[in-house]
């Protein structure tokens, strides 16, 4: 009993420092580079010929609106190509692109069903001729700026990709609004990241790339199921950087309950492990530095002592914890240790930071509407259950699941 | 290419983290000091009272004995335990121990035992008496057994039986009072449960509240 008690007490005190660790160094970062990630915007005046590439399977509500948002572009209509992409979807998906083609956008369809959407991607691409090639998926919607708020981002010649800011299209319900605030930190996490070159995922949402960069890589890899995780980790690899934005905006439509939500995030997780294991030479710092240490490491090692923290309270519960019965509420005043503290200091810079992070971003983003419970439940309930999406992953991968597009 | 690796903000990192702990862990053993502070003041405090008990002994043989006894000594007998409690709690749970205060807590209770004992002869007092030996360190039941002791306390308290419960650690070796008792009960095993009622028993290893609730019920 004592040792599992000592294993327990190490491995929480070992999560809690590696927890506290990439958020101080995430707070260093911000500091060390805090005008560059709060004002850079690029500055080149450039007007390539663009290819956005729209993948689609069984979304027939959505792919009008996101051709459409597409069309509406302030963008020179002659420089401007549209490929959308039917992966022969079971209802009429296809038809209503079809409805777009008098406005020049191509529609096709694969020959077979590909299963994801890095094989739609990798089948429209044959048909585009732009210098920059772009990929929306059929659920997303670009603003009228959005690429010329992008483009600049290329002036260097070493850029491969950029990213723009994906954000929720009108948060209702408590996941989306959740998922509001969670896209809100990634735009902002990614920002970070850039100021260390060091970004890891190009968004399926949106994104874009110069052909030289997209043409070495090979294109998506078919086989992940995360194949924009892929790429970026690819283009990286290839000595290209990959810039992202504060304001290019895309906004993109949720899962909306809890089990699509687990869904696509056991779809993002088991494929980050996949991307990460093929990639597993980057952990040589020497030649990678920041770039290998984020991609390898953050939300794959974050999720361990997340997931242990949680744990481990639970089964000192469930195992020996009676000591409420016997000596009451003292059992809670008489625990209070070093990890309380620990513990009080990580809640306190999350907040600060949750707060840093909207306040800058409220500059960018729409007026959301959030319910005020949702902020506590964001920091100390919704952060955390990611952790037990793991737990589908692992039964995924015991039960030697399929992958698949995994969407609505 | 070769990255940039931003070697400064990893041991900048690096370092206030370890602050972060060192203060952490600076305060959270400066709490757990203060309570178990708290707790050896307890003890004094029950020391204090226990000059009343010294009083009633002085008065053994006075006509006023039964009705002091049973004036003072329950309601200390029942803070004494709750000492315990908090003081198993404080060793078992938080690793935290003053083997001094724990003798000074074992020698109250010794005391009040051997006056519980007279008292239930001389002034015919249907009281049971429980010896629970335990050790901390080479007992894998004793945690388990200490919880069912507790249950069959707020039983007996629930149910108006007179129960008087003391607690001693067997592996204290250094402590005259345990070392007496153990010798005395020819305690060799732990955990183990010695039943005062109108004879002695002794109960060796685990067993659950109900059994050992029944035995004190007598059926």
């Amino acid at each position: 009993m004592l040792m599992v008690e000592s294993v327990l007490n190490t491995m929480t005190y070992l999560s809690a420092f590696i927890l506290t660790y990439f958020s101080v160094f995430l707070i260093l970062v911000y500091f060390d580079k805090k005008e560059y990630i709060q004002t850079y915007k690029g500055k080149k005046v450039w007007e390539p010929t663009v290819s956005v590439v729209i993948p689609c399977y069984n979304e027939e509500k959505e792919i009008g609106k996101c051709i459409q948002s597409v069309l509406n572009s302030n963008y020179p209509k002659e420089k401007l190509q549209i490929i959308v992409v039917d992966d022969c979807s079971k209802d009429n998906s296809f038809q209503e692109a079809k409805k777009y083609e008098s406005k020049g956008v191509i529609v096709c369809q694969t020959p077979k069903n590909t299963g994801c959407a890095a094989g739609s991607k990798n089948y429209g691409v044959k048909l585009a001729t732009g210098e920059i090639l772009g990929f929306l998926d059929s659920d997303s919607f670009v603003e009228p700026d959005t690429l010329r708020k992008m483009l600049p981002f290329f002036e260097e010649r070493d850029v491969g990709s950029v990213t723009p800011s994906v954000r929720i299209l009108n948060p209702k319900n408590i996941m989306e609004q959740f998922q509001c605030i969670e896209y809100e930190v990634v735009i902002f996490l990614r920002r970070l990241l850039m100021a260390i070159d060091a970004v890891y995922v190009t968004p399926g949402p949106f994104s874009l790339f110069t052909r030289e960069a997209f043409e070495e890589t090979g294109g998506f890899d078919e086989s992940s199921i995360t194949e924009d995780h892929e790429i970026a980790l690819s283009i990286q690899s290839k000595g290209y950087k990959i810039k992202s934005t504060f304001d290019a905006n895309v906004h993109t439509i949720p899962p909306n309950t809890i089990p699509l939500w687990i869904m696509q995030r056991t779809r993002w997780l088991r494929g980050g492990v996949y991307n990460r294991w093929k990639y597993k030479y980057l952990i040589n710092l020497s030649k990678w530095g920041d770039f290998g240490f984020m991609a390898l490491t953050l939300d794959m090692i974050l999720i361990i002592p997340i997931m242990m923290l949680l744990i481990t309270p639970i089964l000192r519960f469930l195992l020996y914890d009676h000591w409420m019965e016997r000596i009451g509420l003292l059992s809670v005043f008489y625990s209070v240790d070093a990890l309380w503290y620990i513990g009080f200091a990580i809640s306190v810079i999350s907040i600060l930071w949750l707060y840093n992070v909207w306040s800058t971003m409220k500059n960018y983003a729409p007026k959301y509407k959030i319910s005020w419970y949702i902020w506590p439940s964001y920091l100390f309930v919704y952060g955390i259950s990611m952790s037990y999406v793991w737990l589908f992953v692992i039964w995924k991968e015991i039960t030697r699941q399929k992958k698949g597009w995994d969407t609505r | 290419m070769k990255r940039k690796l931003s070697v400064h903000l990893y041991v900048g990192a690096f370092v206030i983290t370890s602050l972060i702990f060192i203060i952490g862990f600076a305060l959270g053993s400066w709490n757990q000091e203060k309570i178990y502070s708290e707790i050896g003041n307890e003890v004094v405090f029950l020391q204090e009272r226990m000059r009343d008990i010294e009083l009633l002994l002085v008065t053994e043989n006075t006509d006023y004995f039964c009705d002091l006894y049973d004036e003072k000594l329950p309601n200390l007998n029942k803070d004494s335990y709750f000492l315990w409690e908090k003081l198993e709690y404080m060793e078992s749970e938080r690793g935290f121990s003053d083997p001094e205060l724990k003798k000074q807590y074992f020698e109250l209770e010794l005391r009040d035992f051997i006056l519980t004992k007279k008292a239930k002869e001389k002034c015919d007092l249907d009281i049971n008496i429980i010896l629970y030996f335990y050790n901390n360190v080479e007992c894998r039941d004793c945690k388990k057994q200490g919880f069912e002791i507790t249950k069959v306390r707020s039983t007996a308290e629930s149910e108006n039986i007179s129960l008087r419960l003391y607690t001693f650690d067997g592996g204290m070796n250094d402590s005259a009072v345990v070392k007496t008792l153990l010798n005395e009960f020819e305690i060799v095993e732990y955990p183990s449960t010695v039943l005062i009622k109108e004879d002695i028993e002794i109960i060796k290893g685990y067993h659950s509240n109900s059994e050992i609730y029944k035995k004190i019920k007598g059926n």
